[in-house]
C-alpha cells in the first residue's frame, strides 16, 4: 500500500518535472514578444505611432530642441529663477541638448518597422500600406539623424578639422535580442548626410500623392514635409542647388500656407500653426506640465489673458534680440512683458497654451516661411549668386513683418547678413538660432561671455555612459 | 491510602502498568481485525526464514495461519533479524524460537497472540495463565486517565505558560498562573513533555501518576527551544545551519508598525535599516551583506508558511507589506542566514529567509489579553535658519558678488522684490521684519496609539487564537499618518488521530496619509520635509484670517508646502489578507503528509488629489489620480514528512515536497482634472478625464525539494537539502536551477573527554555549505517586448520595451559557514561565533547597453561578488540573585564586501561599482576647499591639480561607500522584584553617505528668495585671507567660467555611522496577590522610549536611511523620530 503511494508520488513528481517549463510560461497581457509583435498592419501602424511619440518628450521637441538653441545662442536670457537651464544660458561645459538616447530608441523602432515591411511576411499588407508606412518611417529617420548631427557633429559647411570626430553612428538595421547587439563607431559626416538624403528621397517618392491624417495631414509625414526637411538638410550640407529645388517644390504646392501680415499674430494663437508643413501634435495626455513645458519655460503667464503669474518663465528674450526688432515689426507683437517676478522681462509668447489647455502646445517643426528663407540664403550663396531671387524671397518675409523691402543696393555679405537676421527674427524661440550660427561657423556673442566657434562647447558631449560602454565610439573633442 | 497500595496490589498495579506500556505501543495499523481468526493453539507452524525482520516474519505467520497476532510497532528495534527453521511447530515452540534473540515475550490470551517487551525479571508468562487474560481485560479498561499537575521553577515558584504536550501527539495544554495544568484522558504510559522558553525541557512518564509535580530548571541558552527551520522544525541543540531567533516577547509593545523594524540590533548578521521615517514605511534588511548588484537584495519573508510578496505595496508613500502583521501577534521570528539553512527555499533564498511564526492557541481555559499603549513622538532636530533681515542681506551680497557693477542698493531692492517685499523698505523696516518659521510648521509632535485584544484557548482536540488590534501613528511631518486595524484568527483541529487541520487568517486595513515626497527622497517643491528649511523667512505661512498664504508665483519655490501637505490628498489604503490552510494526515505514525495552501492577497487604493486651492491645483482646477493595485500571491506545497529513531541513538527526519507559487499584480489608473470646488474629490466630478491606464504582471515558480536530517546520540548531526526550482522570470533556455546544501554539527560537550567538564553545557561546532538562488528581477527581464501605452495624435502606439535574453538564468550564491555554539558556566555565558563567506556569481547584472542599440540595459548573468564576515553573539547572565537579575546580550557583525568581477572585463559599471571595491562606493571629484584669496570653490582635477572648472574626468573613486563595516546591538535587561528595565543600543558603523540636503542648502544660498542654515551662512567666505570651507555667495551659484558651487564632490560626503539608544523599556509586573481582587491573572504596566539619543557625526536630520527603491538620497526624506509611549497589559 505505502509502497504504491511512493510510486504515485514519484510519478506525479516526474510528470510535474516535464510540465515545469510549460507551467512556467507566463504570457503577459500588456506586451507581445518582440519577435511576433509586428504581425498585422494595425500593429505596424501602432509601432509607427510610438516613433512619432519619441519626438514629443522634453529632451526632444517638448522643450530642449526649441528652448536650448535659444539659450546657447544670443537669443535668450535666463531669469535665474528657478535655476533650471541656467547652465545652458552660460554655455557651461556639458550644458547642451541631450537627446541621444530617445533618438536612437526611435531609430531602432523605425529600423524594425522597415525590416518587417521589407520582409513582407505580414498577412494583409498592401503595397499602398507599405509605401505609406515606409515613407513616414524614412522621413522620421531622416529627421532624427539630422537633429543628432546638428547636436553632436559639425555640419558639412563649418568644420573645425582638429576637433572633428565625424558624424554619429549610423544604424539602419534593427536590434531585438542580445545576439543582435553591436558596438558601432561614428560614421563620417558625409555618410550620414548621404543616408539622410536617401531616406528623404525615399519618403518624397513613397508619400507622393498620399494624404495621411485626414484633416490634420501636418501632424504626419508627407511628401511636402520631406521636401521641406530636405531643403533644410541641404542648406546644412551647403548643397544650395538642392535647397532651391526642394524649397521650390514645396512652395509650388504650399505657397498658400504663407500667412499674411494681418494674420501673423493670430497664426501663433491657433492650436495648429497654419504655416506648418510638419507639426507635432500634443494632446491632453501628452501635456508636459507646469515645470518643463515650452509655455512654462518661455512665459510666466498661463494664457494670453492671464493676469497672474503662473510658473517659471525662466527663459526670456535677450536684450540683444529685442533690440533687433524694429519698432514697427509685426513680430514684436509676440513679445510681451512678463507677470509677477517677471515684470520687466520680455517673454516670447509663441507657446502660450495654444490648445486652450494650460501648458499644452503643438510644436511646429517646419513652417513654410522657412522655405523662403532657406531658398533666399541658397540663392545668395550660390556660385554665381542669384541675388535678385534671394532678395525676392527675403522681402516676402520682411514685408510680411511690416518692414520695407530691401533694394538692389543690398548685396553680398550685407544681403547674407540681412537674410540671417530675418531668419533670427522670424524663427526666434523656435530652436534655430544656435544651429544657424553653428552651421555658419559663427561665434556666439553674449553678455555672459562669448563662445568662439572653435571651442569644444559648440558640440554636445556624447552621453558619458555611452562612450564608456562602447569603446568604438569616440567622444567629442574636449569632453574626453 | 496505604491500604489501597498494599504490596499485593502494588504488584498488580505494576503489571497493569506493563500492560499499559505495551498497549500504547500498538498502533492501529498493525491490528488485523478478523472475525474468523484461527485458534493459535491449534496451528502447526512450518516456516524457514533467514535474516528477516521480525515484523515481516510475524506478518507472514499472521496471514498464513489467520491468527490474531498483535505486536508493538517498534518491534524491529527490540529484536535482531530472525533466522529460524520450523516444521509443524506448536505456537509456543514457534514463538519461543522466533523471539529467541529479542527482548520480547509472547502471551496467549484467548484467541489472541500478544507480543510485548519482556518483563525485566525474565520470568516468562506461561500459557493458559488466567491472570494474564484478566490483566489484558483490565488494561483495556484503564488505558486512559485524567492527569493534573503543577510546574514550578527550581525554587518552587509556579511557572505560568509552560507547554505540556503528550509526546508523539499534538495534544497538550499550558499551565495557568499558579503553575497548574490538567489533561483529560491521557494514555497511562504516555510521556508528557514540559517545555518553556528559557527552561530546560523535561519529559515525565505518566505511568500511574495522576498528579505530577515538575520542577523546570532554568536554561538561559534555551537549547531545547524549538526552532522553525522552514518546512520542518528542530530543537536548537541539533541545528547545523546558521539560524538566529528573535522571540515575539522581545519585540512586544515597541511602537513600530512592522516587526522588521523591531528586530534591528537584535540579530547578528542581520542589518536592519529604516529607509525613511514614515510610520509603516519601508525597511531594508540585508542578511550577511549585499549579494546582488542588479537583482533584489531583500530576504524572503514567510509568514506561517506563506511566502510574502515583500515588494513595497504602493509607491504613493513609503509602504511596507510587513506592516500587515501585528507585531504583537508574533510568537517568534527565525532568520535563516546561511545556505545550509536557507537552501531548502532554493530560489529567492540567496538573501536569507525570515520566518515569522504567529501565536497559536493553547489548550485550557480561555485567556483574554488586553493591551493598550499611547504616547507621543517628537520631531527631529530643526536647523537654525536665518532671520528675514539676514536672508535679505545674504541675497544682496550674492547679487553684488555676481555683478560687481551693481550698486548694493539696487541689489537690495532686487532682493526685497524677490522675497515678495516692497523694494523700497528702509534698513530699519528690514530689521523689523517678522521671521516666519516654516520648519516649526512642517515638523510637529506626533502621537502613537495602540489597542489590542486577544483570546486564546481550546481543548485537546481544538485550539484557537483570535486577536484584534488598532494602531494609529500621527507622523512628525505635516500630512503624514498611519492607521491600521488587524484581525487575526488561528485554528487547529484534530479531526481524528490521523487527520488534523490548521487554518489562519490575518486581515488588515491600513490607511496611510502621505505628502509629496513621502514615498522616498524627493526634491518636490510641495514637500514640506524638503523645502521647510529653505522657505523664505519673509513669507507668512498663513494669512491673517488663518487661511494658507499661497498664490501662484509666491516667492521661494512657488508653493506653500504646508498648504500642499495639508489640503492635497496622498492616501494609500491597503486591504490585505494573509492566510493559510493546511491539512495533515498521518499515513503512518512516523510519516505525515501535509497539504498546504497560502495566500497573500492585497488590494491597494491610491488617491492623489491636488487641491484646487493650491496654486498648482488651481492651474487645472484640481487634479485627481486614482490607482487600484491588486496583488494575488498564491503558494501551495505538498510535503511528506518522515521521522524515526533507531535504537534510541539514531534520529532521522526527512521531508520530500513540491511547491508552486504564482504572483499576479494588476494595476489600473485614472487621471482626471477640472473639479467644481475642492470639496469634490472623486473622479465622478472631474470635468476632463485626462488619462486611463493599466497593467498586468505575473510570475510563477515551481520547485521540488527534499531535506534529510540525521542525528546520532545528540552528538553528531548531519543535514542535507536539495531543491530543484524554476522561475518564469528567466529565459526559456535556462529556467531551472539546482540548489543543494550540506551541513554538519558536532556537540563536543557530549564527548566522553568533556563529559566531566561540568562548566561546559554545550560546545557545538557547525560547518555548512550550500547554494541558493536569486530571481528578484522584473517579471519579464528575459523577454523582448513590444508594449502599449504610448500614443500619437490619439492613436495607440506600441513600443519596443526590452531586449530579449533567452539565456538568462539564476543568480547563485555559494555560501560556506563555520560556527561554534557555546554555553558555559551553567549556561551563564552562551552564544555563537560564525565566520562566513558568501560568493554571489552569475549575477543578474543590469548590463548597460549602448543607447544606439535602442535599449538602455539588459539583464544578464555575469560578475561575481564576495561577502565575508564574522558574527558574534554573546549572552551573559551577569547577576542572578533572588530579587535582582541582570542579563546582557551583545552582537556584532563585521562585513567585508567586494566586487570580484564584472562583465566583458570591465573594471567598473556606473562608476560606483568597481572591481576590487565594496558595493557601492562614492565616485566624485575631490573638494579642495575655498581659495582664501577670492572665496572661490576649488576642486582637484584628475591629476591632483587645483581647478575651478570640473570635467567628467575629474571624478575619482573614493574609498568611501554605503556599506556598513560593522553593526550590531547591545541589550541589557535588569529586573528587580517586579520591575524590569531593558535598554537596547543599536550601532551601524563605517558607512558614508552623501548629504544631498546640505548640497541643496548650499545651493539655495545663491538662489533668489530662499533661506539657509545659519552655520553655512556664518562660515561663508567674505574677506580675503579668510580660511573656510564655504565659498563666497554668488547669485546663480557659479563663478564665471567655473563649476557650480554645489557641484557634486567629496564636500558633501559624510560619515553616517551612528550609535543609537534604540529602546528603553521600564515595566512593572503586578504580582498575583496584587491583582487577585481584580480577578486578573496578570497585569503589567510599561513605558517605552524609542530613539532616545543618537550619537553621530552626520549633519543632516538623521543618519538612518537606506538608499534603494525610491530613496536616492537624504534629500527630502522623512527623518526618524523619537517616541515615548506608556501602556498597560492585562490578562484574565
Amino acid at each position: 500500500m505505502s509502497k504504491k503511494k511512493y510510486l504515485y508520488i514519484l510519478l506525479i513528481a516526474a510528470c510535474a518535472g516535464f510540465a515545469c517549463n510549460k507551467i512556467l510560461d507566463v504570457t503577459p497581457r500588456q506586451s507581445i514578444d518582440s519577435s511576433i509583435a509586428l504581425e498585422s498592419p494595425q500593429a505596424i501602424e501602432a509601432a509607427l505611432n510610438s516613433v512619432y511619440a519619441y519626438l514629443r518628450p522634453v529632451s526632444q521637441y517638448g522643450r530642449d530642441l526649441i528652448a536650448i538653441p535659444e539659450l546657447l545662442s544670443d537669443n535668450a536670457a535666463h531669469t535665474n529663477n528657478p535655476n533650471d537651464l541656467y547652465s545652458h544660458s552660460r554655455n557651461l561645459p556639458g550644458a547642451h541638448i541631450n537627446n541621444w538616447q530617445s533618438s536612437y530608441y526611435a531609430i531602432n523602432g523605425i529600423n524594425n518597422i522597415l525590416k518587417v515591411l521589407e520582409e513582407g511576411n505580414v498577412p494583409g499588407l498592401t503595397d499602398e500600406f507599405r509605401e505609406r508606412i515606409a515613407g513616414q518611417a524614412y522621413f522620421l529617420r531622416a529627421l532624427f539623424y539630422h537633429n543628432l548631427m546638428r547636436i553632436y557633429a559639425y555640419d558639412p559647411t563649418a568644420i573645425v578639422e582638429d576637433a572633428n570626430r565625424g558624424g554619429v553612428p549610423l544604424i539602419t538595421t534593427p536590434t531585438l535580442k542580445l545576439d543582435d547587439l553591436k558596438y558601432p563607431s561614428r560614421a563620417p559626416i558625409h555618410e550620414v548626410y548621404a543616408q539622410i538624403y536617401e531616406d528623404l528621397e525615399q519618403a518624397i517618392a513613397l508619400l507622393d500623392g498620399k494624404t495621411i491624417g485626414g484633416n490634420d495631414p501636418e501632424f504626419y509625414a508627407s511628401s511636402a514635409a520631406a521636401s521641406a526637411l530636405l531643403s533644410r538638410v541641404a542648406l546644412y550640407n551647403g548643397d544650395y542647388e538642392r535647397v532651391v529645388t526642394e524649397a521650390s517644390n514645396v512652395l509650388a504646392v504650399h505657397a498658400a500656407k504663407f500667412q499674411s501680415k494681418d494674420n501673423y499674430i493670430s497664426s501663433w494663437r491657433s492650436r495648429k500653426h497654419p504655416e506648418s508643413l510638419f507639426e507635432l501634435v500634443y494632446l491632453a495626455a501628452d501635456n508636459i506640465g507646469v515645470n518643463e513645458s515650452l509655455r512654462a519655460t518661455f512665459t510666466s503667464r498661463n494664457t494670453l489673458n492671464s493676469a497672474t503669474f503662473a510658473s517659471r518663465g525662466n527663459v526670456v528674450v535677450s536684450d540683444d534680440l529685442m533690440s533687433k526688432y524694429a519698432a514697427n515689426d509685426v513680430r514684436r507683437g509676440l513679445i510681451i512683458n512678463g507677470l509677477g517676478r517677471n515684470n520687466g522681462r520680455n517673454e516670447m509668447t509663441k507657446f502660450l497654451s495654444r490648445s486652450g489647455t494650460p501648458n499644452l502646445d503643438n510644436v511646429p517643426v517646419i513652417r513654410v516661411s522657412e522655405m523662403y528663407l532657406n531658398r533666399a540664403e541658397a540663392y545668395a550663396r550660390m556660385i554665381p549668386a542669384q541675388e535678385d531671387l534671394a532678395r525676392m524671397d527675403l522681402n516676402r518675409i520682411r514685408e510680411r513683418a511690416g518692414l520695407a523691402p530691401v533694394d538692389a543696393t543690398v548685396t553680398g555679405q550685407a544681403l547674407l547678413d540681412e537674410i540671417l537676421l530675418q531668419r533670427r527674427l522670424e524663427f526666434a524661440f523656435e530652436g534655430h538660432r544656435f544651429f544657424d550660427l553653428k552651421r555658419l561657423g559663427m561665434d556666439i556673442i553674449k553678455p555672459s561671455g562669448d563662445v568662439k566657434f572653435e571651442e569644444y562647447r559648440i558640440l554636445a558631449p556624447i552621453p558619458y555612459s555611452e562612450t564608456q560602454r562602447n569603446g568604438n565610439l569616440e567622444q567629442n573633442f574636449g569632453y574626453e | 491510602m496505604r491500604k489501597l497500595f498494599g504490596p499485593a496490589r502494588l504488584a498488580l498495579l505494576c503489571r497493569y502498568c506493563l500492560w499499559l506500556c505495551f498497549s500504547c505501543l500498538i498502533t492501529l495499523s498493525n491490528v488485523t481485525a478478523n472475525d474468523q481468526a484461527g485458534d493459535p493453539r491449534k496451528v502447526k507452524v512450518t516456516l524457514t526464514v533467514k535474516n528477516k525482520k521480525l515484523s515481516q516474519v510475524l506478518d507472514e505467520i499472521r496471514q498464513e495461519y489467520n491468527l490474531q497476532l498483535i505486536y508493538p510497532s517498534n518491534i524491529d528495534r527490540l529484536a535482531s533479524p530472525v533466522t529460524v527453521s520450523l516444521k509443524e511447530a506448536g505456537i509456543s515452540e514457534a514463538m519461543t524460537a522466533i523471539l529467541k534473540n529479542s527482548r520480547l515475550e509472547y502471551v496467549l490470551t484467548g484467541q489472541v497472540v500478544l507480543i510485548r517487551e519482556a518483563v525485566k525479571s525474565g520470568k516468562s508468562v506461561s500459557e493458559n495463565n488466567p491472570a494474564s487474560v484478566q490483566q489484558y481485560a483490565i488494561a483495556e479498561e484503564i488505558r486512559e486517565q485524567d492527569v493534573s499537575g503543577k510546574v514550578t521553577d527550581a525554587r518552587g515558584r509556579p511557572l505560568h505558560g509552560v507547554s505540556v504536550q503528550v509526546r508523539g501527539s499534538q495534544r497538550g495544554t499550558t499551565t495557568d498562573e499558579n503553575g497548574f495544568f490538567e489533561l483529560k484522558r491521557v494514555e497511562d504510559n504516555a510521556v508528557l513533555v514540559f517545555s518553556m522558553t528559557g527552561y530546560r525541557l523535561k519529559e515525565v512518564r505518566v505511568a500511574k501518576l495522576s498528579f505530577i509535580e515538575v520542577k523546570l530548571e532554568e536554561s538561559p541558552s534555551d537549547l531545547d527551544q524549538v526552532v522553525v527551520t522552514g518546512y520542518m522544525s528542530q530543537r536548537k541543540r541539533s541545528l547545523t545551519g546558521s539560524i538566529v531567533s528573535v522571540s515575539g516577547a522581545d519585540i512586544e509593545n515597541i511602537p513600530v508598525q512592522s516587526f522588521d523594524k523591531a528586530i534591528q540590533g537584535r540579530a547578528a548578521g542581520v542589518l536592519v535599516q529604516s529607509q525613511t521615517g514614515v510610520p509603516g514605511g519601508s525597511v531594508r534588511i540585508n542578511i550577511r551583506g549585499i549579494g546582488s548588484i542588479g537583482a533584489g537584495t531583500e530576504p524572503m519573508y514567510i509568514v506561517d508558511g506563506v511566502q510574502m510578496n515583500s515588494n513595497a505595496p504602493s509607491s504613493r508613500t513609503s509602504t511596507n507589506a510587513m506592516a500587515y502583521i501585528n507585531p504583537n501577534d508574533i510568537e517568534s521570528i527565525e532568520v535563516l542566514k546561511d545556505a545550509a539553512a536557507a537552501a531548502i527555499y532554493g530560489s529567492q533564498a540567496a538573501n536569507g529567509v525570515i520566518l515569522i511564526t504567529t501565536k497559536k492557541g493553547k489548550a485550557g481555559k480561555t485567556r483574554f489579553n488586553i493591551n493598550y499603549y499611547q504616547g507621543i513622538s517628537a520631531p527631529p532636530k530643526n536647523f537654525e535658519v536665518l532671520t528675514s533681515a539676514e536672508a535679505i542681506a545674504m541675497r544682496t551680497e550674492a547679487l553684488v558678488n555676481a555683478n560687481p557693477a551693481m550698486h548694493p542698493d539696487v541689489a537690495k531692492a532686487q532682493a526685497l522684490a524677490e522675497y515678495g517685499l516692497s523694494p523700497d523698505l528702509t534698513d530699519e523696516e528690514i530689521a523689523g521684519l517678522p521671521t516666519y518659521d516654516w520648519q516649526k510648521e512642517a515638523f510637529k509632535n506626533g502621537s502613537v496609539q495602540n489597542i489590542e485584544f486577544s483570546a486564546s484557548g481550546g481543548n485537546q482536540k481544538s485550539t484557537f487564537y483570535v486577536s484584534g488590534a488598532y494602531n494609529r501613528h500621527d507622523g512628525n511631518v505635516t500630512g503624514i499618518d498611519f492607521e491600521k486595524g488587524t484581525a487575526r484568527i488561528r485554528l487547529h483541529n484534530e479531526a481524528s488521530d490521523r487527520l488534523s487541520f490548521d487554518m489562519s487568517a490575518n486581515l488588515s486595513l491600513i490607511t496611510q496619509n502621505g505628502n509629496t515626497g513621502s514615498w522616498g527622497s524627493n526634491s518636490g517643491s510641495a514637500s514640506p520635509q524638503y523645502t521647510a528649511v529653505f522657505m523664505p523667512p519673509t513669507v507668512p505661512i498663513y494669512n491673517p484670517d488663518g487661511s494658507f498664504n499661497a498664490y501662484a508665483g509666491m516667492p521661494g519655490t512657488g508653493f506653500n508646502p504646508i498648504q500642499a501637505a495639508t489640503v492635497d490628498d496622498n492616501i494609500v489604503r491597503h486591504r490585505a489578507l494573509v492566510g493559510n490552510f493546511a491539512l495533515n494526515y498521518k499515513i503512518l505514525h512516523n510519516l505525515t503528509f501535509k497539504s498546504f495552501y497560502g495566500i497573500d492577497y492585497r488590494f491597494i487604493r491610491n488617491d492623489y488629489y491636488r487641491d484646487p486651492r493650491t496654486p498648482n491645483g488651481a492651474n487645472v482646477n484640481g487634479y485627481l489620480i486614482d490607482e487600484n493595485i491588486e496583488n494575488v500571491n498564491f503558494t501551495t506545497n505538498q510535503t511528506l514528512n518522515y521521522q524515526t529513531t533507531i535504537g534510541g541513538e539514531h534520529a532521522i527526519s526527512a521531508i520530500l515536497g513540491a511547491e508552486y507559487r504564482s504572483d499576479v499584480r494588476e494595476y489600473e489608473m485614472a487621471r482626471g482634472q477640472g473639479f467644481p470646488t475642492y470639496q469634490y474629490r472623486t473622479m465622478q466630478s472631474a470635468a476632463e478625464a485626462v488619462e486611463v491606464s493599466g497593467s498586468w504582471s505575473g510570475m510563477r515558480k515551481l520547485g521540488f525539494f527534499s531535506q534529510i536530517n540525521y542525528e546520532w546520540q545528540k552528538k553528531y548531526f548531519v543535514s542535507a537539502t536539495m531543491r530543484y526550482d524554476g522561475s518564469s522570470r528567466f529565459g526559456a533556455d535556462n529556467r531551472m536551477g539546482f540548489f543543494p546544501s550540506i551541513s554538519a554539527g558536532w556537540d563536543i560537550s557530549r564527548e566522553n573527554f568533556l563529559e566531566k567538564a561540568n562548566w561546559i553545557n554545550q560546545l557545538k561546532l557547525r560547518v555548512g555549505y550550500g547554494v541558493t538562488g536569486n530571481d528578484q528581477i522584473n517579471n519579464v527581464s528575459s523577454r523582448g517586448f513590444y508594449q502599449g501605452g504610448t500614443s500619437y495624435n490619439g492613436n495607440a502606439g506600441i513600443n519596443l520595451q526590452t531586449m530579449a535574453n533567452t539565456h538568462l538564468g539564476w543568480e547563485k550564491n555559494i555560501s560556506t559557514n563555520i560556527g561554534v555554539d557555546f554555553s558555559i558556566l551553567n549556561e551563564r555565558v552562551f552564544g555563537s561565533v560564525d565566520v562566513f563567506r558568501r560568493i554571489s556569481k552569475d549575477l543578474l547584472l543590469d548590463m548597460v547597453l549602448p543607447y544606439t542599440s535602442g535599449f538602455g540595459s539588459i539583464d544578464r548573468n555575469a560578475g561575481k561578488l564576495r561577502n565575508q564576515g564574522l558574527e558574534l553573539e554573546l549572552n551573559t547572565v551577569n547577576i542572578r540573585q533572588r530579587d535582582f537579575k541582570w542579563t546582557t546580550s551583545f552582537n556584532i557583525t563585521f562585513l567585508d564586501n567586494k566586487v570580484m568581477e564584472l562583465y566583458d572585463g570591465l573594471e567598473f559599471i556606473s562608476n560606483t561599482i568597481r572591481v576590487g571595491y565594496p558595493l557601492t562606493i562614492w565616485y566624485r571629484p575631490r573638494y579642495a576647499g575655498v581659495n582664501s584669496a577670492n572665496g572661490r570653490p576649488m576642486w582637484y582635477d584628475a591629476n591632483g591639480n587645483i581647478t575651478y572648472l570640473l570635467t567628467a574626468a575629474d571624478n575619482v573613486p573614493t574609498n568611501k561607500g554605503w556599506q556598513s563595516e560593522y553593526f550590531g546591538g547591545l541589550n541589557n535587561t535588569f529586573s528587580y522584584k517586579n520591575f524590569e528595565l531593558s535598554t537596547l543600543f543599536h550601532y551601524d558603523m563605517g558607512r558614508y553617505m552623501a548629504n544631498s540636503q546640505l548640497q541643496v542648502l548650499t545651493n539655495v544660498m545663491n538662489n533668489a528668495a530662499r533661506n539657509t542654515i545659519r552655520e553655512l551662512y556664518e562660515k561663508r567666505w567674505t574677506t580675503p585671507g579668510q580660511v573656510t570651507s564655504v565659498p563666497r555667495l554668488i547669485a546663480g551659484g557659479a563663478e564665471f567660467n567655473s563649476s557650480a558651487h554645489t557641484s557634486t564632490s567629496t564636500r558633501y560626503l559624510e560619515d553616517a555611522s551612528f550609535v543609537r539608544l534604540r529602546e528603553v523599556t521600564l515595566a512593572y509586573r503586578f504580582s498575583p496577590q496584587q491583582i487577585a481582587k481584580l480577578r486578573l491573572s496578570a497585569a503589567r504596566i510599561y513605558v517605552t522610549a524609542v530613539n532616545l539619543c543618537t550619537w553621530t557625526a552626520w549633519t543632516g536630520y538623521d543618519p538612518e536611511f537606506a538608499i534603494g527603491g525610491s530613496v536616492e538620497s537624504n534629500q527630502g526624506i522623512i527623518p526618524q523620530t523619537r517616541s515615548i509611549t506608556a501602556g498597560i497589559q492585562v490578562s484574565l
